[in-house]
């Protein structure tokens, strides 16, 4: 056995976490299919490598980590697909909405995937793992500075992308 | 901290850090302490981003849950698994507790190892082999009376049937399309086709009959005029757990093949196409509106 490293049987790790990955998932790919696909990918990853997992408390965020290695190794593989950048456009500051009592959901979703894929990751790490722009900065192994100034564009764009769709008619 | 915090811009300040996350000591909670105490309407601004924060933090966490999720992830690990392993790989391994994986470990819900091959006969082998026939002649008498008061072996579960299918649409490719035309031969009494199969004008059926574990199924290979092959497995057999219709996505997928399965009166069925969702839904007739 690898030194430290954990014993979670896989239908555990499948039934407490499939749920959260499909979740993210879904955030990151978009559509419910490639959800799964991606999932399914996860999980197989999970198994190959359960080895590295040292704490089986870490567990959701280790799948997590799969997860997006898993999704930006696609996209690169598919390179050409997304690859706009938000550039200067992004960063005319938009007031921050007045808060609602519910976004919807599925427009939060349109508006997250007009956002190029290296931001929108990092605004999923932020929004939905909770991690720190330290934690983003060495999960990602970008520069602090970076991490700050492409989340602070992402929020801007996401926020002005769903001002934009929630005026739009139906 | 490879650069000044003092240079960062309010807005990503404001955006990007967290006090209650980030920690008290952090040098850029403190310099957004710094300037909320000195600049007052920069703490509005924060109460909005972090109220919006918590919004979409909250919609994003909001995504429907497929039906049966974890049932197919484990459904494609088992698959998965059982076909990258070659015998005496992780299944021995697993077996024998020599593997560098974890010992909690548990490779999805049903995979069978192949007994390791090609093993050298030692007389020890011998006196064994020898011994064990002693036991079985003398234990012909308690088999019989066994065989005689058997019970029926226990029902196929749908993963089980599925996994089975998947195993043999993929090992008997080489055969589809050899068995006989539907349209100048019908299949042996029990077996049909099922009303949820799509046919386009110019379809081709064929029928074949196989092994599906210890079940023989009736295979009808379907080769639409698109170039599309599937297979529709028919079983003339209940089995429990099985919907009542066709799902309209795939349950299972491998890396070449998607399948579903239902059940009409007494039969099972299990479509398995060469191809991903799309293909597979192309086989199929479209939803009906619940009536």
């Amino acid at each position: 056995m690898a030194d430290g490293a954990a014993t979670v049987p896989i239908e555990e790790l499948v039934s407490r976490y499939a749920q959260d990955v499909y979740r993210y998932a879904y955030r990151l790919a978009g559509s419910a299919p490639d959800a799964e696909d991606l999932t399914q990918e996860t999980f197989l990853a999970a198994v190959k490598n359960l080895s590295q997992l040292a704490n089986p408390d870490a567990a959701k965020s280790w799948l997590f980590t799969i997860l997006r290695n898993q999704f930006l190794a696609k996209r690169r593989r598919a390179s050409g697909i997304n690859v706009q950048s938000l550039g200067d456009a992004a960063t005319e500051l938009v007031a921050a909405p007045e808060p609602s009592d519910e976004i919807d959901g599925e427009l939060v979703q349109k508006a997250l995937m007009a956002i190029p894929d290296d931001h929108r990751v990092i605004l999923l790490m932020f929004y939905f793992e909770e991690a720190s722009y330290k934690e983003i900065s060495q999960q990602l192994g970008i520069p602090m500075g970076t991490v700050m100034s492409r989340l602070s564009r992402a929020k801007e764009a996401l926020r002005k992308r769903l001002l934009t769709l929630a005026r739009e008619p139906n | 901290m490879d650069w000044d915090p003092k240079q960062i811009p309010d807005r990503e300040l404001l955006e990007a850090v967290r006090p209650e996350r980030d920690g008290a000591d952090d040098p850029l909670v403190k310099e957004l302490r710094d300037r909320l105490e000195s600049r007052p309407e920069l703490v509005g601004q924060l109460r909005d981003l972090q109220n919006v924060d918590r919004e979409l933090a909250q919609a994003l966490r909001n995504v429907p849950i497929p039906l049966g999720l974890e049932e197919r992830i484990l459904i494609h690990l088992t698959q998965v698994l059982q076909d990258s392993e070659p015998a005496g790989g992780l299944c021995e391994d697993l077996a024998s507790g020599s593997t560098g994986a974890p010992s909690g470990v548990a490779i999805g819900p049903a995979i069978h190892c192949s007994p390791a091959e090609g093993r050298v006969l030692t007389r020890r082998n011998w006196l064994v082999a020898l011994l064990s026939g002693a036991c079985a002649a003398g234990l012909g008498s308690v088999a019989v009376w066994l065989w005689r008061n058997r019970v029926k072996p226990r029902p196929l579960t749908p993963t089980e049937l599925a996994t089975g299918v998947a195993q043999v649409f993929e090992q008997t490719l080489d055969q589809f399309g050899t068995g006989r035309l539907l349209s100048t031969e019908p299949p042996p009494a029990g077996y049909r086709m099922s009303r949820e199969i799509r046919l386009f004008p110019g379809a081709t059926v064929t029928w074949r009959s196989v092994a599906v574990g210890r079940i023989t199924a009736v295979v009808f290979d379907i080769a639409q005029p698109g170039g599309e092959q599937g297979s529709l497995f028919a079983i003339a057999e209940a089995i429990e757990g099985l919907p009542p219709f066709p799902p309209y996505r795939p349950v299972l997928q491998t890396s070449r093949s998607s399948l579903g399965w239902w059940r009409e009166t007494q039969n099972a069925f299990v479509l398995a196409v060469l191809g991903g969702p799309r293909i597979y839904q192309r086989f199929l007739n479209p939803p009906r509106p619940l009536t």
